[in-house]
Formats: C-alpha cells, sequence, structure tokens
C-alpha cells in the first residue's frame, strides 16, 4: 500500500505538494502548521504513546527495534517513527503482493499483521482522534485519510489474537501516596500508563479554566508549577479530562473495540485516581 | 467520518498515488523522500535550496516568515570535511546558521557540534578582521592596522630577496589544518621551495609509519558501516577527526549487530559504547595485538590463502633462510616461531588486561574474518616510543584476516579519495631542506616540524620568510617557551606571517597578522576517507555564492567577507604574482589565467578547469541539472565520483601497460610503458625503478601481473627491507617496542601522564571563539583514579596539584574518578588557551603574566592573572559568560620526544603527581627550556643517521611518501660503494 508511505512522507515534512496533490487533499500544507503539530503537540513516535516512560525511546522502542531485527531489517536510527513504522508496513503489503512462495508469503503476512497490530493499531486509534481535535484543516484531513487507510487494513486482517504487548506491559498510574509526585508526575505523562494523551493545549486550557499561571518549560515542569499553585482543582480537572477521553476512546471506530476498550478503561481508572487525590488533597501542595 | 464519504476508495487512492510517483519521478524530481531517509527528510529538498521559508524563530509567538537562500560550504574545523549548509538570510545577505549538507556522501547531512558552531566564528566579537603589523618589539602587543597593499608589498620582498639570492630553504610555510588538498605544496613548489612543514610529525606520523610499512599508503579507510568486528585503538567514535562521518557509520554497524572493541585508558565516550574496552597500561598496545595476532596464527585462523598470495614472505624467507627454499608452509612454520612468544600470559603482564579477556576478545577478532575493521590514527601510535607498531601491529592482524580492502574490512585511503589533478602542477624543488627533513630521521613520515627551535638554536640554518597557516606552534607543539625564544629572535626567523582567522598564541609573535576566513569564507577542495568510495567537498565563502546567484559578479573573496577578510587561495595568487611581478623568476606562469595569458589566474578559472577537466562524471552529472560543472559545485558543495572502489589490488594490469617487462627476483613486475595519466593524483608512493629505469606496474601472483599495493615488493609488506637496509633490522617485521613510558623505565612514584585525549566539542586552539563550544568544554582537570588519589595523599575532586615532568611542572585540579587505569593520569587537549594582554580571545583565554630568567635564558614561568569573565560586545552573550576557568596549558611542559623512526613526537609524560605546594596557583607553569634541550639530545642520540646508515647514499628512502618531493638528485647524500642490485 503505497498510500501510507505517502501519508507518512506528510509526517517528515509539508513540502511534499506532489503528495498532498495525489492524495487529493484541497487543503494547503504549511510548514508551520506541520511542525507546531508534529514537533510541539503531537510527537509521531510510538514510544511516546506505548512506553511506561512516556518519552522517546526506552522499553516501547527497543521492542519495536526488536521487531525490524526479527524480520531481517536492521533498525533505522528512530524504528518507531509513524513515518519509517508506515513505510514500513507499505513494504510488507508490497511484499506480501509479490511473493509467489506461499510459505513465505505466510511469513509476511504474519509479519504485516504483528507490524500493524502491536505497533500501529495499538496507539494510532488514540493519536488520530487528537490531531482530528487539534490540528489545522489539512492536518485533519490527513488524520481521516490514514485512519480510513487503516481501517481499511484492519478489515483485510482480521481482529487481533489478542491485545498488542506494550499495552498488555504497561503498568497503570500510580498512586503519588505511594510513589510519591516526581513518579506520579511522570506516569501521568506517559499515555498508556494514565490512558489519555496530556497535550500541551490541555495545559493551556487546565490554566484557563482554573485561573493559574501557565510557566514555560516542558510539559512536566509545567504540571509540576500548576500543582504547586492548585492541587485540588487540577486533580478535579485532569478527573474531567480523564473520564471525556475515556468516552471518546470508546466511541471510536468498531475495528478498534479491543485496543479501545484498553484505553478507555485505562482513561476511566485514572479519572477514579484523580478523584480520590483530589478528595484527599490539600487546595495548594506544600 | 462524513469526509471520508467524499473520497476515492482507499484502493483506487493507493493506485492514484503510486501513478503520481511513476510520473514524478519519471520527471526527475522528488516525489518523497522515503522512510529509510528520514533524518535527510527533515532537510529542506535540494529543489527549494535558492528560496527556502522558515519561521523567524526570535519573533515566536508571531509566526514571521524569513526567506533563506542555502549554500553548501564545508566544515573547516577538523579535518573529515564535513558538509554544511548555510541559510543566507535574502533580506540581511548574512550567513543566519549552518546545518548539515544533505548532499554530501561522507557525512550525510549529520554534523557534530563543531559544524554548526561556525555561526560563532564567523560573528566572533574578536576575530581579526583587518591585516596587522606588529608597532613594537615582536611579542609587545602593539599592533596597527595597515592595508592588504602594504602586507604584500612587504612580505613579497622578503621572500624574493631569498629566491634571489638562491636561499630558498630560508622561506618556509608551516601548516596547521590541511586546507586544500596540495595547495600549498603546489605553491611552494612554484616557487622553488622545498619549505613546505607540516604539524603531521605531532599528530599522526606514529599512525602512518605502521601502515606505510605494510602496504605503502599510509593510512586507513576502515569501511566501519559493514563490519563485524570493530577495533579501536583510539576514542574516534567520540572525539577523533572522523569523529562524525566515522562514528555514524559505526553506529550503523552497531545497530546490525557488529561487535566494538575499544581500547583506551580511558573510559571515554567511544569506550561506553564498546562490548569489549580494554584500558590496556598505556604503550603496551602492541604486546596485546601481537597476542592477538599469535592466537590467530596457532589456531590457524587466518586467511592462508591470503596471506600466501599477497604477503611478501618470499622475500622474508630469502633474508632469514638464504638458500632454503621457498616455501609457503616453511615461512608458516615460522611464522608460527617468531610469534609465540606473545601469549596471552605474557600480553596480561604488559597490558594489565587479564589473559582470560584477551583470549575472548582474540576470538571475536578472529570471528570476524575479511569483516574486521580496525582503526588507529593518534592515540597509542602517538603517545608512545616506538608508537608507530602499534598501527602496525593493528593492521597485521587485517593482513592476517585478508580483511584488507573487502566489505567490513580496511582499504587503504588513496583508493577512497579524490584529488582532481588542478589547473598547474609546477614540477617540485630542487633542493632539499635539512631544517625539516634532517639527517638523523631519514625514515620520518614528515617533516621533523616540532624541533625547528632545537635546529634554529644549533645553527643548523635560518629562516628569512616563516609563515604559519592555521597553526600555533607556541600552544599546540611540545617545549612551547622554545618556540617563543625562537619567535622573538629576529636572527633566527627574520620575518613572521601568521595566516589566522583568530588570534592565537602564536601570532602574538608575529610581525604580520593576515585575517584568512573561516570555512564560510574561503574555497578549498576536500576528499577524505569516510567508506568505500570516492567523493569530493567544495569549501566556498557562501556570500560570494549567495551574491552571485542573486546576479552579482563577485572578483575578488574580500569583497564578500566581513571586515578585510580574505582566503588562502587569492591570496597565494596575489603574493605569487608580486614575488614575480614580471614573471622573470619563473613563478607567474603558475598563477596565470589560461584563458587570458598574462593575466592572474581567478578562482572561479582554477575551480571550473578542475570540474570540467579533472572530475570524472561530474560534467556529465551538472549537465544534467542543466548546469556548468562549476555552477553545480556551488549549488550542491559535494559530489561522489564513484563507489565501491573494491580491492584494487587484484585488479589484473592491462596489456597496454605491459610493454619490454621485467620480472624481478620477487615477482615485482616492470614495465617500459608510460604511466597513464590519472586526473586523481592522490598521493601515492612511487617505489624504485629496477636497474633499466623501468617503472613497477604489478606483481606477478600465481602466473597473472595483478596491480598489487605501492610498496618495494608489490605485495604487504610483513618484512620491510627498507626497515632492514636503513639500520633497524630488529624492526623489520611487526614488532613490540617498549615505551618510554613502560613501567621498568618510569622511576619509583612516576605516573604515565596522558596528554592526548580530545573532546567532541572543541578542535585544538581553532574553537576557542565558538561560544557554543566553550559553554560545553571549558576546563582541563587532571584525572586521577581513586586508589591513585588516596596513595597520593587523599586527594580529592577540586584539589590542585602539581604535575611534574622532566623539564617543569603544571598546577592543575584533580579529577578522581574511576573512569581511569590506575597508575596513569589524564589531562585533556584543547584547554589552557592564554593570552599576554586586551588582545587574544576573551571567551576561552586566561590573561597570563610571562616570567623569563634573563640570567641563564632557560627558566620560564607562567602566572594566571585573571580567568574569564562576562564582557560587552557585539554579541549580547559574551554578557552571560558564566566560566571563568579555562584550564591549564600543559604542553609548556613537556619537552620533545622525537621518535627515532617515524619522527613523532611521543606524547606520554612520565610525571609526579603531588598535592599542590605551598604558593602554588591554579595555572602556574615553571619550564626550564635548557632541561628540556638535553632532553632533546637524549632522543637524538636515539637515531641512526643517513650519513651512517643509508644503504644507498640518499637521504631517505625515495619511494616513501614526502609532501614534496625534491627531484633524485637532491636525495643523493653521498656517494657509496657499489653494491650488487638486490633484486
Amino acid at each position: 500500500m503505497e498510500l501510507f508511505r505517502a501519508l507518512g512522507a506528510l509526517v517528515e515534512g509539508a513540502d511534499a505538494p506532489a503528495v498532498a496533490a495525489a492524495l487529493g487533499m484541497n487543503q494547503p500544507l504549511d510548514p508551520a502548521e506541520q511542525t507546531n503539530l508534529f514537533t510541539f503537540r503531537l510527537y509521531p513516535y510510538a514510544s511516546v504513546y506505548l512506553g511506561p516512560e512516556g518519552m522517546l525511546g526506552g522499553e516501547a522502542r527497543d521492542r519495536i527495534a526488536g521487531f525490524w531485527r526479527a524480520i531481517g531489517r536492521t533498525p533505522p536510527d528512530e524504528p518507531d517513527h509513524l513515518c519509517v513504522l508506515l513505510a514500513l508496513y507499505a513494504e510488507l503489503s508490497e511484499a506480501a503482493e509479490r511473493q509467489t512462495n506461499p510459505p513465505r508469503k505466510v511469513m509476511i503476512d504474519h509479519a504485516r499483521r504483528a507490524l500493524f497490530w502491536e505497533h500501529l493499531a495499538s496507539w494510532l486509534p488514540i493519536y488520530l482522534a487528537q490531531v482530528h481535535r487539534i490540528g489545522t484543516p489539512a492536518y485533519r484531513q490527513w488524520g481521516t485519510l490514514l485512519e480510513a487507510a487503516l481501517l481499511c487494513e484492519a478489515k483485510t486482517l482480521g481482529p487481533p489474537e489478542q491485545l498488542s504487548l506494550h499495552l498488555r506491559a504497561a503498568p497503570s498510574l500510580p498512586d503519588p501516596r505511594q510513589v510519591g509526585g516526581e513518579s506520579f508526575l511522570a506516569a501521568l505523562l506517559a499515555p498508556v500508563r494514565s490512558g489519555f494523551i496530556i497535550m500541551r493545549d490541555d495545559l493551556a486550557e487546565a490554566g484557563e479554566a482554573l485561573g493559574i499561571g501557565l510557566r514555560h518549560g516542558e510539559r512536566r515542569f509545567v504540571l509540576k508549577a500548576m500543582f504547586a499553585q492548585e492541587r485540588r482543582e487540577l486533580l478535579r480537572w485532569l478527573g474531567a479530562l480523564a473520564r471525556r477521553n475515556a468516552a471518546a476512546h470508546a466511541n471510536l471506530a468498531a475495528p478498534w473495540s479491543d485496543v479501545t476498550a484498553f484505553w478507555s478503561g485505562r482513561a476511566l481508572a485514572s479519572a477514579q485516581l484523580f478523584e480520590t487525590l483530589a478528595e484527599h488533597a490539600d487546595p495548594v501542595a506544600s | 467520518m462524513d469526509e471520508l464519504a467524499k473520497m476515492p476508495t482507499i484502493l483506487a487512492l493507493n493506485e492514484r498515488v503510486s501513478a503520481a510517483r511513476h510520473e514524478v519521478e519519471a520527471r526527475g524530481e522528488t516525489f518523497y523522500p522515503g522512510a529509510s531517509r528520514i533524518h535527510l527528510a527533515a532537510f529542506p529538498p535540494h529543489e527549494r535550496w535558492s528560496d527556502w521559508v522558515e519561521l523567524e524563530s526570535k519573533s515566536w509567538p508571531q509566526r514571521r516568515e524569513r526567506r533563506y537562500m542555502l549554500v553548501p560550504t564545508t566544515c573547516f574545523n577538523c579535518e573529515s570535511a564535513c558538509g554544511l549548509l548555510a541559510y543566507v538570510d535574502k533580506e540581511t545577505l548574512q550567513v543566519r546558521k549552518f546545518e548539515g549538507n544533505p548532499e554530501h556522501p561522507g557525512s550525510r547531512g549529520r554534523n557534530c557540534a563543531k559544524g554548526p558552531a561556525t555561526a560563532n566564528q564567523i560573528t566572533d566579537p574578536d576575530r581579526i578582521l583587518f591585516p596587522l603589523k606588529r608597532a613594537g618589539e615582536r611579542g609587545e602587543g602593539r599592533w596597527a592596522q595597515i592595508s592588504w597593499d602594504e602586507a604584500l608589498d612587504a612580505v613579497a620582498a622578503r621572500v624574493r630577496a631569498s629566491l634571489v639570492a638562491e636561499r630558498p630553504n630560508e622561506v618556509m610555510c608551516h601548516i596547521g589544518r590541511p586546507g586544500e588538498d596540495g595547495f600549498t605544496e603546489r605553491v611552494l613548489a612554484a616557487w622553488g621551495v622545498d619549505g613546505h612543514n607540516s604539524h603531521t610529525n605531532i599528530c599522526s606520523s606514529g599512525g602512518r609509519a605502521g601502515y606505510a610499512y605494510w602496504m605503502g599508503f599510509d593510512r586507513p579507510s576502515p569501511d566501519f558501516a559493514n563490519a563485524s568486528v570493530i577495533l579501536l585503538v583510539s576514542a574516534h567514535l567520540e572525539a577523533g577527526h572522523y569523529f562524525n562521518p566515522h562514528a555514524q557509520r559505526i553506529t550503523e554497524a552497531k545497530a546490525a549487530g557488529a561487535k566494538v572493541i575499544v581500547v583506551d585508558v580511558r573510559l571515554s565516550n567511544t569506550a561506553t559504547h564498546a562490548d569489549h574496552w580494554l584500558p590496556t597500561q598505556p604503550g603496551s598496545e602492541a604486546a596485546m595485538l601481537l597476542a592477538i595476532a599469535n592466537h590467530l596464527i596457532q589456531t590457524r585462523s587466518y586467511d592462508r590463502e591470503f596471506v600466501r598470495r599477497w604477503w611478501n614472505w618470499q622475500e622474508y624467507l630469502a633474508h632469514v633462510q638464504p638458500g632454503a627454499p621457498p616455501a609457503f608452509d616453511n615461512f608458516e612454520r615460522v611464522l608460527g616461531e617468531l610469534y609465540a612468544q606473545y601469549t596471552f600470559e605474557f600480553a596480561e603482564a604488559e597490558t594489565g588486561i587479564a589473559a582470560a579477556t584477551l583470549r575472548t576478545v582474540a576470538d571475536l577478532v578472529a570471528s570476524a574474518g575479511s569483516r574486521l575493521a580496525t582503526h588507529c590514527w593518534r592515540s597509542a601510535a602517538a603517545g608512545n616510543l616506538g608508537g608507530w607498531q602499534v598501527s602496525r601491529c593493528l593492521f597485521f592482524l587485517n593482513a592476517l584476516l585478508g580483511a584488507v580492502a573487502t566489505p567490513g574490512g580496511v582499504y587503504p585511503n588513496a583508493w577512497n579519495k579524490f584529488v582532481p589533478r588542478p589547473i598547474y602542477s609546477p614540477a617540485h624543488p630542487p633542493k632539499w631542506n635539512e631544517l625539516t627533513w634532517p639527517q638523523e630521521y631519514p625514515l620520518a613520515m614528515n617533516e621533523l616540524s616540532f624541533l625547528l627551535p632545537h635546529f634554529l638554536n644549533e645553527g643548523r640554518g635560518k629562516i628569512e620568510a616563516y609563515f604559519t597557516r592555521v597553526y600555533n606552534p607556541v600552544w599546540t607543539n611540545p617545549n612551547g617557551f622554545a618556540w617563543i625564544e625562537a619567535l622573538s629572535d629576529q636572527s633566527k626567523i627574520g620575518l613572521h606571517v601568521a595566516l589566522t582567522p583568530t588570534w592565537n598564541e602564536t601570532a602574538f609573535f608575529a610581525d604580520y597578522i593576515l585575517p584568512m576566513g573561516h570555512s564560510s569564507e574561503r574555497h578549498d577542495l576536500h576528499s577524505y576517507e569516510t567508506h568505500d568510495a570516492q567523493w569530493l567537498g567544495f569549501r566556498q565563502p557562501v556570500l560570494r555564492a549567495a551574491r552571485e546567484r542573486m546576479g552579482e559578479k563577485i572578483t575578488d573573496t574580500r569583497q564578500v567577507n566581513p571586515g578585510q577578510v580574505w582566503e588562502e587561495n587569492e591570496f597565494w595568487i596575489e603574493l605569487s604574482w608580486r614575488i614575480d611581478p614580471d614573471g622573470a623568476l619563473g613563478i607567474r606562469r603558475y598563477f596565470e589565467s589560461k584563458k587570458q595569458p598574462g593575466t592572474k589566474l581567478s578562482v572561479d578559472e582554477y575551480y571550473a578547469y578542475i570540474f570540467e577537466n579533472s572530475v570524472p562524471g561530474l560534467p556529465e552529472k551538472a549537465a544534467e541539472a542543466g548546469l556548468t560543472a562549476l555552477a553545480y559545485m556551488r549549488t550542491f558543495g559535494a559530489f561522489e565520483i564513484a563507489r565501491n572502489i573494491g580491492p584494487l589490488y587484484r585488479e589484473p594490469v592491462p596489456p597496454q601497460e605491459l610493454t619490454d617487462t621485467s620480472v624481478g627476483r620477487f615477482e615485482r613486475v616492470y614495465t617500459s610503458a608510460p604511466k597513464p595519466i590519472s586526473s586523481n593524483v592522490v598521493p601515492i608512493p612511487s617505489p624504485d625503478a629496477d636497474a633499466q629505469g623501468r617503472r613497477p606496474v604489478g606483481v606477478e601472483v600465481d602466473g597473472e601481473i595483478l596491480r598489487g599495493f605501492p610498496t618495494p615488493s608489490g605485495r604487504l609488506e610483513f618484512f620491510s627491507a627498507t626497515l632492514d637496509a636503513w639500520g633497524w633490522p630488529e624492526y623489520a617485521i611487526p614488532a613490540y617496542i617498549k615505551s618510554h613510558v613502560h613501567p621498568e623505565r618510569l622511576a619509583a612514584g612516576q605516573l604515565v601522564l596522558v596528554p592526548t585525549f580530545r573532546l567532541p566539542t572543541q578542535i585544538h586552539t581553532r574553537s576557542a571563539n565558538a561560544k557554543w563550544l566553550d559553554e560545553l568544554a571549558h576546563t582541563n582537570p587532571l584525572w586521577i583514579a581513586p586508589g591513585d588519589a588516596q596513595r597520593l595523599g587523599g586527594i580529592i575532586t577540586g584539589d590542585l596539584v602539581r604535575v611534574t615532568t622532566d623539564s617543569g611542572y603544571f598546577v592543575v585540579k584533580a579529577w578522581v574518578t574511576q573512569g581511569i587505569r590506575p597508575g596513569v593520569v589524564a589531562c585533556s587537549h584543547h584547554m589552557g588557551r592564554w593570552k599576554l594582554g586586551d588582545q587574544g580571545p576573551r571567551q576561552m583565554a586566561a590573561t597570563v603574566a610571562l616570567e623569563h630568567d634573563g640570567a641563564t635564558g632557560d627558566q620560564w614561568a607562567m602566572h594566571r592573572k585573571a580567568g574569564v569573565k562576562p564582557f560587552a560586545s557585539s554579541d549580547p552573550d559574551t554578557k552571560r559568560i558564566w566560566w571563568t576557568d579555562v584550564g591549564v596549558h600543559q604542553n609548556l611542559t613537556f619537552p620533545v620526544h622525537p621518535d627515532p623512526i617515524s619522527g613523532m613526537h611521543c606524547w606520554h609524560q612520565a610525571v609526579r603527581v603531588e598535592k599542590a605546594q605551598p604558593g602554588d596557583a591554579y595555572g602556574d607553569i615553571c619550564v626550564d627550556t635548557g632541561q628540556a634541550e638535553s632532553i632533546y639530545r637524549r632522543w637524538l642520540a636515539l637515531t641512526r643517521d643517513a650519513r651512517t646508515h643509508s644503504p644507498d647514499g640518499t637521504r631517505r628512502p625515495y619511494w616513501i611518501l614526502r609532501p614534496l618531493k625534491p627531484g633524485h638528485d637532491a636525495f643523493r647524500l653521498f656517494d657509496p660503494a657499489p653494491v650488487a642490485d638486490p633484486r
């Protein structure tokens, strides 16, 4: 499916008018929007969403690099970049089509299926929902196309035999009363643990809604500063955000139901934890 | 998804995308780069380099667009010659930033920190912008700004006077960072001057010698990316010259499963990436390598067929067993006996690494087969007496495994390098310069540059005109105070001209300082070995290229450079014209236009000629893009001439080169056919002709005449008849030489100081004006192991310690760390910059006071008056300097240690370390140059002079590389007694 490679190319840069035209995208792609979306808000790396660290690299990236090696490829420097994963998927699809040797075709199909359910479909529905929420019209169109293509593949491949290992192995959000504030903050920004993605936009919205200052810095720093100002209200707000996300996940397309059940359940559990913490929290952190 | 309903089906869309790609690519345009190029995809596509739009970062959160012209050039901060892309603001015509050039085959768009920091160097508020002439005594620090005309006329007059008086050896040009391959050599050749002086003998001569005695070529080109085992006797992944191009390929190999072995006394960044870190006792590396070789030999793990076909084992057997049958089996038996003493237990005793670990590593090396990539360039080869045997013993492993010019093995550098034939090739000078090539060192790989003050003291000669070019011997060379003495004495150095982009310690002692451009302000051509390919990189003044794209005609790079900063090419052309204004000296003709004879050669014509005539494939590639060859290089900055060069030594010699052939005793084949003219003039050794004057053309291997190697035998030389004949028979085969810092030679309480390790974010003294780099690294504490620190009186990190060498001491801070081998201390290069007054780099140079005892003339001291501090300048960041400490200039306290064979300065020092004494202050340095002189004489006594050891009455084996190579007559030292033809 060359389509995946083309969609991946638009993650790398907006300067691909021929690609956009071929995709029938009628909205202009703006480099500034591309940077704003993929560099500052929704990082296009699987490890950010699937790793218990919530950052680039780590266990999730190692696992994906292992997949590359398992199929006999040298992992690229960033094996979990969305563009690379989509291109690999395209390549495997094309290889399967070309392959005439039945046993080899089965192997390639197996690899393709594993890539899809383990490393793509395990996070992209959640991710694309956020693209749809905050992206400009052009990138919403891109997200719609990608989701449509993924759904088409999901239909072709059939449902997964089991939930992705990334999701099965991911620990849930810890209780700060047991692990301390720093560990809690770190886990909060790991989507696979909290069940939802906290973007800069969300933090800005919280600041405005709660009337608390938004310090410049990376998300963890911003969150820490917000907790220092208004802990209880922020926890309540996070609880509401988690619930909204849980509901949104549950409403995603049916072929994702196994995946979205995980994400929705995790977001709901997080919401409950936030609410419990809010009940017992001092308004302002000591 | 309502939007989805409006779209074509996914399958139809997929077909449409495929069709669009085919259509776009059929037009030769980029559709999308594909995921394998993900990093480069982040670069602007070259189709948009003339008009690239980015958001103005300083306008954030407003989104203001800025338009740029992207102009390629080549980094000048180390020798790798990585590609850079200058972002030239179309509104202001200023360079806003530098990023990597994705079109560059060596660096592939990637750079280390030093590349982008070029932006700091060109905007450095302390840089030298105008020609300066000293206004007081040398070193007094008083300068007057003068015009280029005044400077050129004055310098040209002095050079001309020497040439007219037939004293060409009084003109010398001392080169630091190499610019364009061979350019300065050709200028000096045109002047008829054997005055090229390089920094190589304080740098890589040791490494070079080891390779040269094996394969003729003096430099390796490891194919790291395809290796299965990488063995580094160095820290090149982290901080070596080839840091970026090599590191990225080593990283690729690691990702593909290659194992990395690093031999380094420090836990360097490279060592942290290794599968095996071997912190050997400094100087013992060859013992370890020979133990591995012995393991390969004893276990028969080597490539027997390769050894049989490609080693000069027959010559060796004939030498040690004259008359015995030249049977390979016999050689194998001898080989086994020769190295049987190098057991793992022996190596353990020498290196301090457990025998079991060495065995594991040896098995790993054996497992590599022909995919063993090894590298040794400075490091141990540059640190120790006999260090040149380290690279020789390292390549021994490649030669055993047949990992020579194989995928994942080691190539000779000349096969992975392209030096295009220039517009003029003046004959090399007729006279021999004894100041750089003294008779005591007939086998030195390069000029004995660092001994110059000693030679001048001995009255071996004087210099009338001395150019230092991007070189800082006062700071960089050992025994810097001796350089100050020499540069201060006008009876020894009549005129000192410093060609430099920045202030440095040597420029303080110049008569003229002439400002030269940084990497975005000058022209050069570069080609280096980064992988099995040949590429050419173009350095250019980017503002010149940008303004020419906008339609201006630039005829002189000074028109676009800041102040009156110039570039060397135009400078040397102009200076040569002024030396020989009427052409009577025969110099001017090499700097004249070919298109318009009698007028000055322009850089445009110079490069256009090269690109159109000497770079295969470039004119065609340029034509495809609708450009001239010069315009192509100005647009893309690099061109790959060939890839997958392969094992050239195995190529059959074509019949047209086999005319009137003769075959020597060991199957060396000679021919009367003229040598085909090649457009690649990369220096290659030139083995001697046969008695009838036929040139060596190949070697007969199993009945086939193959190209072979440029060695006297035509094969890889396990046995060097050259070393044997020139007085070093004990080292005629790979051997272990005990270092001058071998434990047996250390007095009680002495430690070994390793002073050579480099930091990845600095480059010698060139980067002191790069604020980003200075902020990252600005000091050089003494690495010391916890046990040593405890034993020496409980030294803790931050304590001041006094480090005493054989000729002085320096006071530095301690850094107690487990990252260094016990018994060894280390202090990094680059740091300890100083200035005497206001002039100099204020971000990275301490202000010091010098004391010189006039009574004896030998006692020197330096005391730090002030560290660095914030200051107001055109760059607001200089007010934000938060560091004060810039390290200690340790090299001043090192006497010279010239290796008697390679000529390499052996950097390691036997030192005593103690807590600082009362009255000692940070940065204090004391040196007795008289003591340093006596140490020089001790090392000089180790040499075997050409006068007594030359086998043929020449000064030096003619076949070995020499940057400038006078004719055969100049090589003649005395008439030898008649001898039989050794062949």
